[in-house]
């Protein structure tokens, strides 16, 4: 019984042991990705999440398509359908935002590390070389980084006008208990329907954006 | 032959608190992102990882739930385990790994890709947990028989089935 007591000991120090060291070894291998990887992983993220971004307005979009919103007269109605939709908008956009920023800061760390090293070679040619393929690099990405503001900038300026259609319909569902309110329902689905086009373009715009801000470190 | 079933079922939970380790190297969520599922380690590993700073940035509490409930759970599982090689019981220890366990499939909603969609890693830490949770209650309800001094029979088995084995019946 002593020598299983001993062996079981052993044996969870050994698993133990075994699972530290891998999750270890995971961290320093994450830690220690070039950053040329990290760049484009992380604006393969912005190219994810303005999928996503376009995704959460088209599903809004479909709310007026497949339910027909003029006909709806229930503020409570409207609102089970409108919440989910403009939570889920939100939520994308907050990532699209995020994954900018982060692709922002990874790219300053590839083009500092980048032009580091081109600094150090002792050879004026190579080192023009270098400098001026450094420099188209940049410019890439400097394109790259004006698509990705214009579509947020798109994107941001769609969610200003959800969330003013959002406070609609909250200020609706108060006063719904008072009779002597003029506020109706009738304006704000046809503030939903007009909203309908500036989606539409959204999805063209971001199509047309996927397609294009491809990471510049991107295989063809 | 009881003695070498209580022997083996006693391993077999000792085998079963490995195992919520082990699963620690299998997929447990696929992350709203490009990259394919994570593994309980790679989880873990986030915290170090360049990409922290985006999770943290969309949502910092679900993405500590991302890191923390893993983290967590790892040190529960070394626990019991530590515990179990000294045939000892960790009820607290088992019960907050599955609330772990579940704070991370509720928890990280944002952050997440699609529904609630645990892979095969998180699902086999959870079933473990669930299964050395059942093996602590019954050592619980065949400590409580001995000390109550009924169902001697019920007492003795418990005994082979949760591997505890059995101390002497009291005569007196």
């Amino acid at each position: 019984m002593r020598f299983l007591a001993g062996l079981l000991k052993w044996v969870s120090i050994a698993a133990v042991v075994a699972v530290v060291a891998g999750i270890g070894w995971i961290a320093y291998g994450k830690v220690n990705t070039a950053e040329a990887a990290q760049l484009d992983e992380s604006m393969s993220m912005v190219q994810h999440q303005t999928a996503g971004m376009s995704q959460a307005l088209a599903d809004t979009g479909r709310l007026v398509a497949e339910t027909n919103v003029a006909e709806v007269t229930n503020i409570n109605d409207l609102l089970v359908l409108w919440q989910p939709r403009y939570a889920e908008a939100q939520s994308a956009f907050t990532k699209l935002d995020s994954a900018i920023a982060f692709a922002e800061q990874q790219a300053d760390g590839y083009f500092i590390a980048q032009r580091a090293l081109t600094a150090q070679y002792n050879d004026p040619e190579r080192k023009a070389l270098w400098q001026a393929r450094d420099d188209a690099f940049y410019a890439d990405y400097q394109k790259w980084q004006q698509d990705a503001h214009s579509i947020r900038d798109e994107a941001s300026a769609i969610l200003r006008k959800l969330n003013d259609i959002d406070i609609d319909l909250r200020k609706l569902e108060l006063d719904s208990g008072f009779s002597f309110t003029g506020a109706t329902i009738d304006a704000v689905p046809a503030e939903i329907s007009s909203l309908n086009n500036e989606l539409n373009q959204f999805d063209l715009a971001s199509e047309n954006i996927r397609a294009i801000t491809r990471s510049p470190f991107e295989v063809e | 032959m009881s003695h070498y079933l209580t022997l083996a079922m006693r391993l077999l939970f000792f085998a079963a608190a490995l195992g919520v380790i082990g699963a620690f190297f299998l997929p447990w969520l696929k992350l709203d992102g490009p990259a394919g599922a994570y593994s309980g380690a790679e989880l873990i590993a986030l915290a170090v990882s360049p990409q922290w700073q985006y999770f943290n940035s969309v949502n910092s509490v679900q993405a500590a739930v991302l890191v923390g409930t893993p983290l967590a759970m790892l040190g529960f599982a070394i626990l019991v385990i530590s515990k179990y090689v000294r045939r000892m019981r960790t009820p607290f220890a088992v019960v907050m790994m599955l609330a772990a366990g579940i704070a991370l499939i509720f928890g990280t909603g944002e952050l997440v890709d699609g529904n609630l969609t645990p892979f095969a890693g998180l699902l086999l830490a959870m079933v473990l947990a669930a299964v050395l949770l059942l093996h602590q209650g019954l050592i619980s309800a065949q400590t409580e028989l001995w000390e109550r001094r009924k169902f001697q029979s019920v007492y003795r088995v418990l005994g082979v089935i949760t591997g505890a084995g059995v101390r002497p019946w009291p005569t007196s």
